[in-house]
């Protein structure tokens, strides 16, 4: 769990598109060094949330507050956030290296008329380390895999030296194994760079032992708690519409089944 | 053969058709890869309104053309944005409005006037000594502004979304980057006229595009077939008195068509595609078994 120091405030918020509320009175602190696991059907407004703490969109109600700016000015704190939304594959022919991609995580650090510099390459080169992607750094992006797309561009967002993660369904269309392999990735720089991480998935199970908290939003805030509280048969069931049973792994660890778990 | 240097039009027609092959292609880089490929053909016709009310009401062609042209631009995004139309939709509506000016405004001047006409097919040799200074500036200009904001166009090429996220002003470079393309389209009309003038600028983008994974390379490329195409096309113009904007265009199609079929980058892609296809049936096996 984090620090007590809150750097994100969002304070009794309604947000939404035209005619269409996509939260309403959301309130919610996040406090520094914290893991937060967001989950919730889709149209739920998760991804709202982070539009919010972006600055890419503002609230119809309420207000939010990001590492210490709040209005207009929540956009000033995008350079110290390092954010990597749902996304499709890469297209085979599309334009820059490994190196370059991760690059573009330094260019709001660096600013504007000023050229990439030797530390930063070294921040790029680190960071692709970070997620044992260091070997491909003069691979054209396109060329990767679907899981190591992903892993360079959480590297991206590593080599802005960001002082929060927010992470959008950074496991979906991977394959299990890499699922697991990114996420490790991820608990693991949490961890060594102590950094705060906001999470949002479908996969509920990817939350045990990685979550200090998990918010579980459905237009409004459900329920938010350590996993042990939120992640409850009663509650999964009504957020999924389907039956769903928690098992016990031969390792003792909370196993989550969604279906019919008496067929 | 060199007796051509004699002559001042044709010394004009020379620099103005090497300076409009290297920002057009320049240009033309971030057009392909922004996909605003429609909005350029949409910005020449538009620029060819400004310049045939120019000529109707006797007020400087060029002037006008960049007024029309960059009103379009900022036309097509507010329409779009406000309407919450698809882009595409918004450039055709603005497309078939400004040639419709077009055919009006030439309707009203009530005589033939050769000049119209050169805007519309390109006339590389009619570059006048303003002209040649007009493109020599906005060449200057365009050039330094792309090379000032590259990082951050390379940037919003890649995820438009995740750079405004990260505090590049997307916004502002997207407007600025619109108006680098009106301006070109404008200084460049003359030399190659308005239907021609988005092949220069589209093709050899494209055909760079066939050859290298990276954006440096590809604007280096694009400017390399620019240049020659411009070349070529002029010395065929000349030496078998064609029209200098189609034998110029004709040639970068012949370069496009020779970059795509020896495509290394294409045929990599092909290979990384089954190779990747082959992996991910060995591991959803794996993982069944």
């Amino acid at each position: 769990m984090g620090n007590e120091e809150r750097i994100i405030a969002l304070d009794d918020v309604n947000a939404g598109y035209a005619e269409q509320i996509a939260l309403e009175n959301l309130s919610l602190e996040v406090h520094r060094g914290e893991f937060l696991g967001i989950i919730g059907p889709n149209g739920a407004g998760k991804t709202t949330i982070f539009k919010l703490i972006l600055g890419l969109m503002e609230p119809m109600a309420g207000s939010v507050q990001v590492l210490g700016y709040s209005g207009k000015e929540v956009r000033k704190a995008r350079p110290r956030l390092g954010y990597l939304p749902q996304r499709e594959e890469i297209d085979p022919q599309s334009l820059g290296s490994v190196l370059d991609v991760v690059l573009m995580g330094r260019y709001s650090r660096i600013g504007l008329f000023r050229r990439v510099r030797a530390r930063d390459r070294e921040i790029a080169q680190r960071a692709l380390a970070q997620v044992q992607m260091e070997k491909f750094a003069s691979h054209p992006i396109g060329h990767l895999s679907g899981g190591q797309q992903q892993r360079v561009l959480v590297a991206r967002t590593l080599a802005q030296e960001p002082e929060l993660l927010l992470l959008d369904e950074p496991t979906t269309a991977l394959d299990v194994a890499t699922q697991q392999d990114l996420i490790h990735s991820i608990g693991g720089i949490h961890r060594a760079l102590g950094l705060t991480v906001l999470f949002i998935t479908h996969n509920v199970n990817t939350l045990i032992g990685l979550a200090d908290r998990v918010l579980y939003v459905n237009r409004r805030l459900y329920a938010i708690g350590p996993p042990e509280e939120i992640l409850t048969e009663p509650m999964l069931t009504e957020m999924y519409g389907h039956e769903v049973a928690i098992l016990t792994r031969p390792d003792g660890r909370p196993c989550v089944i969604v279906g019919d778990s008496h067929a | 053969m060199l007796e051509w240097v004699h002559y001042g039009f044709m010394v004009r027609a020379l620099i103005s058709s090497l300076l409009v092959g290297v920002v057009c292609s320049v240009v033309g880089v971030f057009v392909v890869t922004r996909g605003l490929s429609f909005i350029g053909a949409g910005i020449a016709h538009a620029a060819f309104a400004g310049v045939t009310l120019g000529f109707l009401i006797g007020f400087s062609p060029l002037a006008l053309a960049v007024v029309f042209s960059l009103v379009t631009v900022w036309l097509i995004q507010l329409v779009g944005k406000k309407g919450q139309l698809r882009l595409d939709v918004s450039i055709g509506i603005f497309f078939s409005l400004t040639m419709a000016l077009a055919i009006l405004f030439i309707g009203l001047m009530r005589s033939y006037n050769a000049e119209v006409y050169g805007y519309l097919f390109g006339n590389l040799l009619g570059v006048t000594r303003q002209d040649l200074i007009l493109i020599l500036i906005v060449s200057a200009v365009v050039l330094t502004l792309l090379t000032l904001f590259f990082k951050e166009y390379e940037f919003i090429i890649f995820d438009a979304e995740v750079a405004e996220a990260a505090g590049i002003p997307t916004g502002v470079l997207s407007l600025l980057l619109l108006t680098m393309i009106a301006v070109t389209v404008v200084v460049s009309l003359k030399a190659v006229g308005v239907i021609l003038v988005f092949a220069l600028i589209v093709t050899p983008a494209a055909s760079a595009y066939q050859l290298t994974h990276s954006l440096r390379k590809m604007v280096g490329l694009s400017a390399l077939f620019g240049t020659t195409a411009s070349l070529i096309g002029l010395f065929l113009s000349y030496r078998f008195d064609l029209p200098s904007g189609a034998t110029i265009v004709l040639t970068i199609s012949v370069i496009f068509g020779l970059c795509t079929a020896f495509s290394p980058k294409r045929k990599q892609c092909e290979w990384t595609r089954l190779e990747s296809t082959e992996k991910e049936q060995k591991k959803m096996s794996n993982v069944e078994s």
